[in-house]
């Protein structure tokens, strides 16, 4: 698992209470459980401030998976 | 026009074969023609409305990416859209034209009234104009494909809200293949035997609970709100059934608006399941946008957008304080569910894992029947009235047959529970059996015999008098 | 795809149409639905009661022949127009003597068009009368469209056959040729205070003008000239209403004048029972119009001894009038 992935697991783990969860790249809502649309924005939140970034509203209504997520943080870091 | 009128299903066999007789590229001119000669034939207003809502909504789009001041010519869109559908709320029509009334509107019984189709389509108009913005879609060119992406025959009166991204490629090159009749077929059939057997039925039991102003036993307000939340998701489903059935007959894919909700273990998983495309516009542009403004103040922000959603969709439903109570009610349904996300998590694990999932389907369900009695309800007095009975003794003044079933069945003698009787075994056995049906249909074959034996049920036991309009096409 | 809709249609259409010769005999020999009883036994009885609810509810025949010794038979049905009675009395005439009288119930609603109705459904099994066809026709064009499919002339109006079909596979299979309610009267015991002035008071609360339908004094006239072509003596009457619903009957004065006056011209009485002291309490009504068990008594005591009186008084039915 590289840094980025390991780190966003942590805020993760930490917005859904659940230290013990591992993500993948492909990890949606579907497959965490706790991911919502009431969850949401705190998780993105969460990122934003691991991360030191900031998303558009489109960027982040098009999130489906913890690898668009990723690909975003790469791309407003750029 | 209502969706299983019969001038309307005798029009579609014919309408259908002029579709397959034209070259592919104009199908669409002979789908917009029937759905403006539909929508003139039924509501003449109608007809005048769509086309110059379509009209101003084309031309701003096409104005947002050229012109000078985008975001004032989206502004000044939005809010005069939203004003016109904030007046709609008072506008009614009729055979005879339109009415004006400045008053407080709760659910209607009557089918004389509709309301256009406007609620929906401007919804979609508002998203389209957006999304424009945004640059999340490009602004369509041809008007007139516009136009029908607005008054589509099969989902003007009352949705499914679909994206413009996802229908308006569709009526490029439509297509119908075989599996697209038999899909669309079986939707159909599915779609009348639920309005006709199980929510036409249901319409006058839940009327003789909330049109009844007398006294009425805490056991039959129950049983008459869970009733009416089972009226409505036929209804309405059947509704989206014909809608999606007859679009798929021409090729056009819409959205699915129900997907099992009466089995929700929660209210926000009731709220993913029900309604799903006019929730998933409130989630895209009032939900997301309110709490991505405020996301950094934690929940706080999470609950403000709960919040403004619900009571913007309580004013789009009407402008009563019915719609207003249902609204906030899941608001707090909603909010403590997300307050709450670990706490009962914590209790998922401390239980047998069906015991606690039926037990939370049976309180989903009596939470959404609760806020359902204020949304029935016309008006406050009904509401309040319907309240107090709930809070009587059950069988204090009468047994079970008159001081439950008679009320419900419109009698105690034995015609009309023998009917009532009938009406509880039809509607468990679909629910019973209701995935399974569906996911027959969804594997692309046709089932002969279910589609026949649904046939069958709505020939000898359907209703055909006047309940031939359906619930939603009010809002 | 197409082989098995094409299939499938012939079966669904085969099946409806045995369905429907089902139900046109059980329906037929279910002893409980007055049509029925009546084209299937000889009842030819001296007097009817006809008419819709009230009469169904009120008129005892066994009460009436008790005082008058005259057989008596309730052919009221609930909710019925003047049309329905009009039919119910045609067929009863098809299979049975004729009677020397018919009472016929007579008030301010009769007319107006709006309260009673041709329930449709409970001619189907016989639909291939001419003339009951016709009449169908007539009163229920949307249902004639239809009736002619397979199943539709009892699918349309489903809700109010299924019950007496299954109830008529039960009498056939225990061979039952009486029904429940003989005389075809039905005691209001059960029925309890439904409400109805409540509602109508809701409804118009500064009074209701009532109509005078042509229509249903057509269908009317046509009971007269039915009577009168079998040599039956036709008698309308009112029998008491709640005193408490007649502010909100705006023009029951001119509605019973109008009555009056009809059935002058038509040369046949009509018995007016609004003042009598029962009208004055609930206690003796379970509805504006229907008197309870209580009050039908006291009633139908009442009724047979005025026939007396009054039949007492005449030699011949051209004298017969109030």
């Amino acid at each position: 698992m590289d840094d980025a992935l390991k780190e966003l697991n942590t805020v993760f783990a930490r917005v859904f209470r659940k230290p013990e969860l591992v993500i993948t790249y492909n990890s949606d809502a579907a497959s965490v459980e706790g991911w919502d649309s009431l969850t949401h924005m705190m998780l993105i939140a969460a990122i934003e401030k691991q991360f030191n970034v900031l998303f558009t509203l489109g960027q982040v209504m098009h999130f489906r998976n913890a690898g668009d997520i990723l690909a975003a943080i790469e791309t407003n870091r750029t | 026009m209502p969706l299983n009128s019969l001038p309307f299903l005798c029009f579609l066999p014919l309408l259908w074969i002029i579709f397959r007789f034209t070259p592919p590229l104009w199908r669409w001119v002979v789908l917009l023609l029937f759905s403006l000669l539909m929508i003139g034939y039924f509501r003449p207003w109608a007809l005048a409305v769509v086309v110059c809502s379509s009209c101003f909504t084309y031309t701003a789009a096409r104005a947002i990416p050229r012109k000078q001041y985008p975001k004032l010519i989206l502004c000044v869109s939005l809010v005069l859209q939203g004003i016109a559908l904030l007046l709609l709320r008072y506008v009614e029509s009729d055979n005879s034209g339109l009415r004006f009334q400045l008053q407080e509107s709760g659910f209607r019984t009557d089918t004389i009234f509709y309301t256009l189709g406007f609620s929906f389509y401007t919804l979609q108009h508002i998203g389209y104009l957006i999304d424009v913005y945004y640059g999340r879609i490009q602004a369509e060119t041809n008007p007139f494909r516009f136009l029908l992406f607005s008054s589509f025959f099969a989902k003007f009166n009352a949705g499914p809200l679909e994206q413009p991204s996802k229908l308006l490629p569709q009526f490029l090159n439509p297509n119908p293949v075989q599996e697209d009749l038999s899909y669309g077929l079986q939707r159909i059939v599915l779609g009348l035997f639920k309005k006709m057997v199980l929510a036409n039925h249901l319409a006058p039991v839940v009327e003789r609970v909330f049109g009844n102003s007398g006294t009425l036993g805490s056991l039959t307000v129950m049983a008459g709100v869970m009733l009416f939340t089972l009226q409505l998701y036929f209804d309405f489903s059947a509704y989206c059934d014909l809608a999606i059935g007859i679009a798929r007959l021409f090729g056009i894919q819409l959205s699915e608006n129900f997907l099992f909700p009466l089995f929700s273990d929660s209210v926000s998983v009731f709220w993913r399941r029900w309604h799903i495309t006019l929730i998933t516009w409130f989630t895209t542009y009032i939900y997301y946008p309110v709490v991505y403004r405020l996301r950094t103040y934690g929940q706080a922000a999470v609950i403000a957008g709960i919040t403004l959603t619900f009571l913007i969709s309580g004013i789009w439903h009407g402008m009563g304080q019915t719609f207003l109570i249902w609204s906030l009610l899941h608001a707090l349904y909603l909010t403590y569910e997300s307050l709450s996300k670990h706490t009962r998590l914590g209790w998922a694990a401390r239980f047998p894992s069906t015991v606690y999932r039926l037990f939370s389907m049976g309180l989903t369900f009596v939470l959404v029947c609760f806020s359902n009695l204020f949304f029935r309800a016309g008006n406050m007095t009904q509401a309040q009235h319907l309240l107090e009975a709930l809070t009587q003794v059950p069988f204090a003044h009468q047994g079970l047959v008159n001081g439950f079933l008679a009320p419900l069945a419109g009698g105690g003698y034995q015609e009309a529970l023998f009917n009532l009787g009938m009406l509880f075994v039809f509607m468990l056995v679909y629910l019973g059996a209701e995935k399974k049906v569906y996911a027959r249909i969804n594997t692309g074959g046709f089932y002969a015999l279910q589609l026949f034996i649904l046939l069958f049920l709505i020939l000898v036991t359907g209703v055909f008098q006047k309940l031939d309009s359906f619930i939603y096409l009010q809002f | 795809m197409y082989r098995k809709i094409g299939i499938g249609l012939v079966v669904l259409f085969t099946s409806l149409w045995g369905l429907e010769k089902t139900y046109d005999y059980f329906l037929s020999r279910n002893m409980n639905l007055k049509p029925a009883y009546i084209t299937r036994h000889r009842i030819d009885a001296d007097v009817i009661f006809l008419g819709p609810c009230e009469p169904l509810w009120m008129m005892d025949p066994d009460a009436f022949t008790k005082v008058t010794g005259l057989t008596a038979y309730n052919l009221a049905t609930v909710h019925a127009s003047f049309a329905e009675n009009e039919s119910m009395l045609h067929l009863y005439l098809d299979h049975n003597k004729a009677p020397k009288y018919i009472f016929l119930y007579v008030t301010t609603e009769s007319l107006d068009g709006a309260f009673n109705v041709f329930n449709t459904y409970a001619f189907a099994p016989y639909l291939n009368q001419e003339w009951i066809a016709g009449r169908v026709a007539e009163e229920d064009s949307v249902y004639n469209r239809y009736r002619k499919l397979p199943f539709m002339k009892y699918g349309f109006y489903s809700d109010y056959v299924h019950f007496g079909f299954v109830q008529g596979v039960r009498h056939v299979w225990n061979k039952r040729e009486e029904p429940y309610f003989k005389n075809g009267y039905v005691p209001p015991h059960d029925m309890v205070w439904d409400g109805r002035l409540e509602r109508f008071i809701a409804q118009y609360p500064k009074g209701r003008h009532f109509n005078w339908n042509a229509r249903d004094v057509k269908h009317l006239k046509a009971i007269l000239e039915q009577a009168r072509i079998s040599n039956i003596q036709v008698i309308l009457y009112e029998s008491p209403m709640l005193n408490e619903v007649k502010p909100y009957i705006l023009n029951r004065e001119e509605i019973k004048q109008k009555i009056t006056t009809f059935a002058r011209e038509n040369q046949v009485p009509y018995w007016v029972f609004d003042t009598m002291q029962i009208s004055r309490s609930r206690d003796y009504f379970f509805s504006i119009l229907n008197t309870n068990k209580l009050g039908s008594d006291i009633f139908n005591r009442t009724f047979a001894a005025y026939f007396e009186e009054k039949k007492m008084n005449m030699r011949d039915k051209t004298r017969f009038n109030q």
